[in-house]
């Protein structure tokens, strides 16, 4: 009878989900309830999780909690520790959730709520969960090795080679982007920027108070900081006010690029202490709090989308980012389906942590969902303001026009009636000078949320606080990243030229420390300043760019975790991680071949350039732009190298493995897999 | 409510977790070692060189 039940109830789950899903696909004509997205979101999270997750976890990968992890074979209290499976859960959550999730929703809205919402979920469940949970797999049985380890051992040295190159590449775009992201959200803005400002003197308050006056005391000092930000997002409304401090604080693109420019260089050359591990305290506990917010906002208000299910841009000319549905949809979700960069956490702290082989389902796989979770929410803060607004904000004046009265006609032109004086307001409420030309999609996800928020119960006099806290939080685990992947950009680099001349790849050489820390800064830095440059607002060019390096990251994850599973098993399983493979590859190579060779210049890169150049010989550009036309003409050559080299370089992991998979299946090549031997496990229950 | 304070201690040691703190609680006990200032700044300088030598997550 039990087993009836449980029959029924997952049967009624998965009709629901299809019930969701249909409701929310069909209807035309009606505003869909964002509930609907939520209930077919977890649905399907459910099933997924219940039926194919379990059983590659008892069929594939044989989990076996007899078996002694990394954690209690080599426990030192430290790094390797058997941790309580929740309280894992929670932890690798934190880790692996960033801005992406938040910002490439926000801009794939573009298409209308439909693609998104249907690649976040099926992405997350059948490609992004699953190479989480693999690589987590692949790692726990190799006594917690990362990525590149695994990659030289299971692939090989040219494999491991390359997957460092990449890493380091993607690092360097991913540092740009994000700053981006910052700069657009804080440009003409003195609240904001006051704000963020002020979270630097307040994270050295922390550091300092954390090393010498209550050492050890993390949860009670990161309050105090918290409360310390909250107070600094009500003084920065006062400080746009002032008529000193409020100009003093309002800077533009290319002020705010060179001040987080300098601020990379010196924040990754400060002691950790001082300045980014109290931030990253701060932020971690910022983020969880919000994820948690925005689901019990959206719970509580369930409101209406906007957006239609699919925009007019699905012909490829939207105007946040140029190209159609497929491929670009996929490149700019990036994170909340599949990332690349979860595959370096799957393969770091997490796997040395775990206390039970079961455990690695709900923090390997049910974490993705969770941070799948997260990107259907920023969609739905994307999807639930007016169209006319959401694409106000988020279109550059280069496609829009400059003046407000020219963006307001291109915008209702499109069909997304939307008026200057509603522009206006909508600036005065949330204490803005303008919301115009606001790409990156931090303002317009900032929007969302406070709109949620001030519908759930709060003031609307609150809005302004509301936005500028959601300003806040995505800028204080944005500048976290930028500090921390500076830093690892530098040991990188370190390490690629120790082998070079010797004293550069020492850590503790302060002219190495120094010129290699430069070096990253400058590399990422000179990226965002393009971005700063580009007529185009730099989103159109920089995120995708960023999407197909993370996606491509993910096709070298799950090459790793091909090979573990042709070794395990021979061809039997491999399909489980082929599918997402050959997808993520198919997706990536069309999306950087246009990137690179399109003929539309908003779209190709060479084509971009090539328009530039006629325009130039045409006499069609003002003298006083001739100069940062040059630039943008060499940039857009730049970004087409760096994606040929994205392309290469994966294409090189790929072909390597493949050899291999040929090999292993003829059996022409040795199948050894490299697991450690089994222990029997004898941790008691009581021990997590 | 005995599951809400089971909830509510979850919760706290998930933030303790995530604050280093109950990592540091573990230091202490595996060396046999008191609480110190000193202490603590050998511990954090240990960890955060561990932690701060992997990426941030985008």
């Amino acid at each position: 009878m039990r087993k009836l039940l449980t029959r029924l109830f997952w049967a009624a789950l998965a009709l629901l989900g299809a019930f969701a899903f249909a409701g929310i696909a069909i209807e035309r004509g009606e505003p869909v309830n964002s509930f609907w997205l939520v209930i077919a979101a977890v649905s399907i999270y459910l099933v997924g999780y219940r039926f194919y997750a379990s059983w590659i976890a008892a069929k594939v990968m044989a989990l076996d909690n007899d078996r002694a992890t990394p954690a209690e074979r080599l426990r030192n209290g430290l790094d390797f520790e058997p941790t309580n499976k929740w309280i894992l859960f929670g932890h690798h959550f934190a880790a692996i959730a960033g801005p992406g999730p938040l910002v490439g929703p926000t801009l794939a809205a573009q298409f209308g709520y439909l693609p998104g919402m249907l690649w976040i979920v099926v992405g997350a469940v059948l490609g992004g969960a699953i190479q989480d949970f693999v690589i987590l797999f692949c790692s726990m049985r190799r006594d917690g090795k990362s990525l590149g380890q695994m990659a030289r051992e299971e692939i090989g040295r040219l494999g491991g080679l390359t997957a460092l190159l990449t890493v380091l590449l993607i690092m360097i775009i991913l540092l740009a982007v994000v700053a981006l992201v910052v700069v657009n959200a804080l440009k003409g803005s003195p609240w904001g920027t006051f704000t963020i400002a002020a979270t630097m003197p307040i994270a050295i308050f922390m550091g300092l108070y954390l090393r010498y006056w209550r050492p050890g005391k993390v949860l009670e000092i990161s309050l105090i900081g918290f409360v310390l930000v909250v107070a600094s997002i009500f003084g920065g409304e006062w400080v746009a006010a002032h008529p000193v401090l409020g100009p003093a604080f309002t800077l533009s693109g290319m002020a705010l690029a060179f001040a987080i420019i300098i601020y990379g260089f010196f924040a990754s050359a400060l002691p950790v202490w001082l300045l980014l591990a109290p931030r990253d305290y701060l932020s971690t506990f910022v983020k969880l709090g919000v994820v948690l917010m925005m689901g019990i906002g959206i719970l509580l208000v369930r409101p209406e989308l906007e957006l239609p299910a699919f925009t007019r841009f699905v012909d490829g000319e939207g105007p946040i980012f140029a190209g159609k549905i497929f491929p670009f949809c996929f490149i700019t979700i990036a994170c909340g389906a599949i990332s690349g960069f979860h595959s370096l956490i799957s393969s770091g702290t997490t796997p040395k942590m775990i206390a039970k082989e079961r455990h690695a389902l709900p923090v390997g796989y049910g974490s993705m969902l969770l941070e799948s979770f997260v990107a259907v929410m920023a969609l739905i803060g994307a999807c639930v303001l007016q169209p006319g607004v959401y694409f106000a904000v988020n279109s550059p004046a280069a496609v829009v026009g400059e003046t407000p009265a020219e963006a307001v006609a291109t915008i209702s032109s499109w069909g997304f009636p939307v008026t200057v004086a509603e522009m206006e307001q909508l600036a005065r409420d949330v204490g803005e000078q303008t919301l115009f030309h606001r790409t990156g999609g931090a303002p317009s996800f900032a929007l969302g949320m406070a709109h949620i928020f001030t519908s759930s119960g709060t003031s609307r006099a609150l809005l302004g606080f509301w936005y500028h806290f959601a300003i806040m939080f995505e800028a204080l685990f944005i500048l976290t990243i930028l500090d921390a992947g500076t830093r690892v950009g530098r040991f990188m680099l370190q390490d690629l030229l120790g082998h070079v001349w010797k004293p550069l790849g020492r850590t503790s050489w302060i002219p190495g420390v120094i010129l290699t820390s430069a070096a990253v800064v400058l590399a990422w830095g000179y990226f965002l300043v393009q971005g700063v440059l580009d007529p185009l607002g730099g989103i159109n060019s920089l995120w995708p760019l960023f999407g197909i390096a993370n996606q491509l990251l993910a096709a070298v994850a799950l090459c790793v975790a091909t090979t573990v599973l042709i070794k395990m098993h021979g061809a039997r399983y491999m399909w489980i991680t082929v599918a997402p493979l050959l997808w993520l590859v198919t997706v990536t190579f069309t999306a950087g071949w246009q990137k690179i060779f399109a003929e539309a210049p908003r779209l190709g890169f060479l084509a971009q350039a090539a328009k530039l150049e006629a325009d130039l010989a045409a006499g069609l550009v003002p003298a006083h732009r001739i100069a940062e036309t040059h630039a943008v003409i060499f940039n857009n050559r730049l970004d087409a190298v760096v994606c040929g080299i994205f392309l290469v370089l994966v294409t090189t992991i790929l072909l390597d493995s493949v050899r291999l998979w040929v090999g292993l299946l003829r059996g022409t090549r040795e199948s050894r897999l490299t697991e450690a031997p089994f222990v029997l496990s004898k941790l008691s229950p009581e021990e997590i | 409510m005995k599951q809400l304070k089971s909830l509510g201690q979850a919760i706290l040691a998930l933030l303790r977790e995530l604050a280093d703190e109950g990592a540091y609680q573990r230091h202490l006990a595996s060396r046999g070692r008191r609480h110190t200032p000193e202490e603590w700044r050998r511990f954090a300088e240990q960890r955060m060189r561990a932690k701060y030598q992997r990426p941030k997550c985008c």
